[in-house]
């Protein structure tokens, strides 16, 4: 049992000193230098992975070479070589080591044997033995001294033994412990066996686990497959090069070619395209150099289209130091390099951007400065017109005092060039106003046709040459519009004074209409202004000249407003100018005169600031060549534009376009008319429908006499007021023109409608004088001889009340010649048909109206109806039609029916609503439905029978003969008229 | 004075031809009617407006009819075609005035290809009747300058 737990207690010491002296592990150790894992756990890893075999080509024979041939090959094979020595000297050490331990307990065991042996004999000798000696201690101590000696043991178990033998020396004793002996004999043979089984046990693992050629080359296949892993991954071609840049080895991630497509031939072989060649060249330079360099080359070649890939090439160099090819590695950088490109182009893009925006801020700040100086220019401007004003206003106070001659031309000059700086400085102000955006528009309802008569009285106010002055409105023109009033008068108002001062005689005018586009104004320009142009020549006194130069001598000349009412519109010239149904309308207006004009080279420079025609007209006219440059501003400003024609010598004409809103017209009531005017010093009846304003110079006498008093009688008339002896001033004359008075009387006896209006002035005189109101009464005007006989009692009403105040010049005489013709005058504009000879035919003729929108038809049935003997007027639309309608009598009257604005069924309604009614109240409702001018005020005289209205159909689906008749005709005629149809139609009729 | 009877015959030649083919009917012959010497251009001026107005008219309804619009404004076409019609027949334009019956026919029916097809035949009326009344208006200049004045 001791035996047994000595041997067990030996067999552990032994094995608890082995390790410390040898650790197991020092392999596994060495091993993890490298960082490669345990083969068998690497290996199951590298199982996950599949590895693919096939993109790596290789060219094995040439790796072996190369392993041999380089340095870097050999140098790892020695290091690995060293490697297994090491570790083959390990396992030799440890064996030997092992095997000294055993044979050092075989000894140990022989020693025993041999003590026990010679201890036994010692025994025999000396019986009880007094071999005692040895002192237990001191083999203790020596068991602590020298460990592990199995001496020490031995001498513990030779202590028991002699205890044991303290039993004497018996022959069973012996024998005894002869069987013990052989025993532990055994025990110590069997404990040999055991070592050397473990011994070879050991031997044999030794052998098997350290196969170092086996171990290294997992190693190696575990780095190649680790490169394996590596390379799959990679998104890179690595391939190796000879000297003659032949590829030897490649590796390609996505390969695109066979193993024998690639090696053993150069780049150039393989493919061709742009990037090739470099390439090429760039592997040879890094050759020829022997130093590694890295390239970005963009290939553009058939087999992988345009790919730029960065490319490493290093120099692979033999044993003795020269190069044998290199090594190459390419990476796709494509994506990288067009993000690059990207990147690069937005920076540029920043670039340029933040360029441009330091030259906005740039431009911004420049013109806010200049914004700045021109409102200050605006604010100095006005400063300075202050205290100018003032001056200028002390002046004319002072000149109505009592001066004498040299006193007088001393403040004349004075106050004309106080006038000039003050015009100069308005003139800077309303330009730098409207150029700094500070000048704003109002939009107010305004009335075009007081706002024209206003402006051309005004002028004609102030006129001191002998000029006509004239104004026509077309009918067309809304009757209020809305707009900057203000503005619009200024504009007019210097093109007026412009027009004046450039025209020596003949006549200044303005014509107003409405123009549907603004392209098509041009057409209708010559027409409309060579009309007014003729009949003013003939208008025309004489030539009388008077170059008075600007701002001295203010003639007041007497005004005087004649005015038609009721213009019946049967105008061919209009019939374009349909009014439209929007609420916009643009507004044409041209300034015609007959003065110098402009040569064509000026006229660019025309509305420049500060421009005028040439030095010597400056010199000859004056003023600050601003006034044009505000009127095109402020006219673009509104929305329109302004224009120019002229012709040398002749005259020129000033025409802007505006777009004007209409108001809305409000509808008064009949009786409400006459007292509403009355109460209203500007007689807004008046304006509502004139258009047609004349202004006729004086005569020369007057001229002369007013020549040295004017500036008092400007100053009185614009500060003080109308007084009685100014409106003797007012005395003004027509012309006689070709119109005799036996076409009046004509007149008096046709059912046109007219109404002269009161003289101005004897408005004006009424305001300010409070008398005399009556005058005005006569705005309302019936529709037969009953407006003959009013406009008869109103000029000579006129007469009277022109005589009471009257101090001076003329003779009342004159002044109702005047009058009077300038009734025959008006006439001739309100009777619009064809041939103005026609008025002078008997009036027993039945008068036609025809109404037909297309232009071919209304050339043939007019002449057609000529022919015939009758002489038709002519509107082209069914709203015109109403308007004729109500305005003259007409026997018979011929409808289209298909037209714009409103066919001939609603219109032919609308006529039979007035005749059953007596009222125009549903053609009212229906023209502002179609947001048309309002209808004239209406005449209460007696009611009338039922025209005769005839349809002119087509014989079309929608102009069927019932639905003629349902709207209250009376008959139709078949499209084409014919002769024959006519003269049936008319003798139905008008028999 | 054998050239003017000559040319006074191919003058009445071609004007009875015009009426024969049916290019023109009797409302010409009213036009002519018309002209006297107070007004001795007359009829070029009507047919000279007729033919300004035609042009207008067949720019609209090739406008109004144009395949890319969504939809055609019958209407429009219709009233365009109306006056068409009515302005061929005042100057007698028999022909055309023909088409643009069948034409407002189709504009009813909303037919476009009809439209369409009408619109080509119109066209060509036009044009048509144009030259031959350009003819016509030079023959008479040519007669006129010849003898001084046209016996009708």
């Amino acid at each position: 049992m001791v035996c047994e737990k000595e041997r067990e207690c030996i067999e552990d010491m032994e094995i608890e000193i082995l390790p410390s002296m040898w650790p197991e592990d020092i392999g596994s150790e060495v091993g993890k230098q490298f960082n490669i894992e345990k083969p068998g756990r690497e290996q199951d890893m590298l199982e996950d992975v599949t590895i693919i075999e096939e993109p790596t080509i290789a060219d094995f024979k040439r790796l072996m070479e190369l392993t041999n041939f380089t340095e870097k090959g050999s140098s790892q094979l020695a290091y690995l070589m060293k490697h297994w020595e090491y570790k083959q000297a390990n396992a030799v050490r440890l064996l030997r080591e092992e095997l000294d331990n055993l044979s050092k307990q075989r000894q140990d065991v022989e020693l025993r044997k041999l003590e026990i042996l010679e201890e036994h004999r010692f025994e025999e000798e000396r019986y009880g033995g007094d071999k005692r000696p040895v002192s237990i201690l001191e083999d203790v101590y020596d068991i602590w001294q020298d460990m592990p000696r199995r001496k020490n043991k031995v001498v513990l178990q030779n202590k028991r033994i002699e205890i044991d033998a303290a039993e004497y020396d018996t022959v069973k004793y012996w024998k005894q412990r002869a069987l013990r002996l052989e025993k532990l004999l055994e025990a110590s043979i069997q404990r040999e066996q055991i070592l050397q089984d473990k011994l070879l046990e050991r031997i044999n693992n030794i052998e098997r686990q350290s196969s170092p050629v086996e171990e290294l080359s997992q190693i190696l296949k575990r780095a190649d497959n680790f490169l394996h892993f590596i390379l799959q991954n990679a998104p890179v071609v690595i391939g190796h090069q000879d000297k003659e840049l032949r590829y030897r080895f490649i590796y390609n991630h996505f390969p695109s070619l066979q193993e024998e497509d690639i090696i053993g031939k150069t780049d150039v072989e393989i493919f061709t395209g742009s990037g090739v060649k470099e390439s090429q060249e760039f592997k040879r330079e890094v050759l020829e150099k022997g130093l590694p360099a890295k390239r970005e080359i963009t290939f553009e070649t058939e087999l992988f289209g345009s790919k730029t890939f960065l490319i490493y090439v290093e120099p692979v160099f033999s044993k003795v130091g020269e190069t044998i090819g290199i090594n190459y590695m390419g990476m796709d950088v494509t994506d990288q390099v067009r993000k690059r490109e990207r990147m690069a182009k937005i920076r540029e893009e920043i670039a340029v951007q933040k360029a441009k925006e330091t030259e906005l801020n740039k431009t911004i700040h420049i013109t806010e400065e200049t914004m700045r100086a021109k409102q200050m220019l605006a604010t100095m401007s006005h400063e300075i017109r202050s205290p100018l004003s003032g001056v200028v206003s002390m002046a004319e106070v002072l000149s109505t005092t009592k001066l004498d001659g040299e006193q007088r031309q001393l403040l004349d000059v004075m106050l004309s060039s106080g006038d000039l700086v003050l015009q100069l400085i308005n003139d800077i102000l309303d330009l730098s106003k409207v150029e700094s955006g500070v000048m704003k528009l109002e939009a107010t309802k305004f009335r075009p046709r007081e706002v024209v008569k206003h402006v051309l009285q005004t002028a004609a106010a102030s006129l001191q040459k002998i000029l006509t002055l004239e104004g026509h409105v077309s009918d067309d023109v809304p009757i209020e519009v809305i707009g900057d009033v203000l503005r619009i008068r200024q504009i007019l108002t210097n093109l007026i004074s412009n027009a004046i001062k450039f025209t020596h005689e003949g006549k200044v005018g303005i014509n107003l209409y409405v123009v549907s586009n603004i392209s098509a104004t041009q057409a209708n320009e010559d027409r409309y202004l060579s009309t007014p142009q003729s009949s003013s020549d003939r208008n025309l006194l004489d030539d009388q000249r008077h170059d008075h130069p600007q701002g001295q001598n203010h003639a007041f000349h007497g005004e005087c407003g004649s005015s038609i009412k009721n213009e019946c519109s049967v105008n061919e010239d209009t019939e374009e100018h349909h009014h439209l149904t929007e609420t916009t309308v643009w507004i044409r207006c041209d300034v015609y005169d007959t003065g110098i004009g402009i040569p064509e080279n000026a006229i660019p420079t025309l509305f420049k600031r500060y421009m005028q025609v040439g030095t010597d007209h400056a010199r000859k006219y004056g003023g600050t060549g601003l006034g044009l440059a505000i009127c095109k501003q402020l006219v673009e400003l509104m929305g329109g534009h302004l224009t120019v024609s002229s012709k040398e010598h002749h005259g020129s004409t000033f025409t802007f376009i505006l777009p004007c809103k209409v108001s809305i017209i409000e509808e008064n009531s009949d009786d409400t008319d006459e007292l509403s005017d009355m109460e209203n010093d500007e007689g807004a009846c008046d304006y509502t429908t004139e258009s047609f304003f004349q202004f006729q110079p004086r005569t020369l006498g007057s001229l002369f006499s007013s020549n040295g008093s004017s500036r008092a009688h400007k100053l009185l008339t614009h500060k003080i007021g109308y007084t009685s002896s100014h409106t003797s001033e007012c005395s003004f004359s027509f012309p006689f023109p070709f119109h005799d008075i036996i076409s009046k009387g004509t007149c008096s006896v046709q059912d046109s409608s007219l109404v002269v209006d009161a003289p101005e002035i004897s408005e004006s005189s009424a305001s300010s004088s409070g008398q005399s109101r009556e005058t005005n009464i006569e705005n309302i005007v019936s529709s037969d001889k009953y407006c003959q006989d009013k406009g008869i009692t109103d000029s000579s009403k006129h007469m009277v009340e022109g005589s009471e105040m009257d101090i001076a010049t003329k003779p009342s005489e004159l002044q109702k010649t005047c009058k009077v013709q300038g009734n025959a005058n008006v006439t001739t504009q309100c009777v619009t048909s064809i041939c103005a000879s026609e008025l002078t035919r008997s009036t027993s003729k039945p008068k036609i109206l025809l109404v037909e929108d297309s232009k071919i038809n209304v050339m043939v049935t007019q002449s057609m109806m000529k022919q015939l003997g009758h002489s038709i007027d002519v509107v082209n639309n069914g709203a015109e039609a109403v308007r004729a309608v109500q305005r003259c009598s007409y026997d018979l009257v011929l409808m289209d029916v298909c037209m714009p604005i409103m066919n001939g069924l609603q219109a032919t309604k609308l006529i039979r609503s007035f005749e059953e009614t007596g009222n125009w109240d549903a053609a009212r409702k229906v023209l502002m439905e179609l947001n048309l001018p309002d209808l004239d005020h209406e005449c209460s005289g007696p009611s009338k029978k039922r025209i005769p209205i005839v349809a002119m159909t087509a014989n079309a689906l929608s102009e069927s003969a019932e639905e003629c008749f349902a709207n209250g005709m009376d008959s139709f005629v078949s499209k084409p008229v014919t002769f024959q149809k006519l003269k049936e139609c008319l003798e139905q009729y008008l028999s | 004075m054998d050239v003017v009877t000559q040319m006074q015959r191919q003058l009445i030649q071609y004007t009875s031809s015009l009426f024969q083919e049916g290019f023109l009917d009797d409302q010409f012959n009213q036009l002519q009617q018309l002209q006297d010497e107070s007004n001795p251009e007359f009829v070029v001026e009507v047919v000279t407006l007729f033919f300004e107005d035609a042009e207008r008219l067949l720019n609209e309804l090739s406008k109004s009819l144009q395949v890319e619009q969504e939809s055609i404004d019958f209407r429009r076409v219709d009233a365009h075609v109306h006056q068409l019609k009515g302005s061929s027949s005042s100057i007698g334009a028999q022909r055309v005035q023909r088409v643009c019956i069948a034409f407002r026919n189709f504009c009813e029916q909303q037919n476009v290809e009809g439209c369409l097809k009408s619109l080509q035949e119109i066209k060509q009326e036009y044009s048509l009747v144009k030259t031959k009344l350009e003819t016509l208006f030079k023959m008479e200049k040519q007669l006129f300058a010849a003898r001084g004045s046209i016996s009708r």
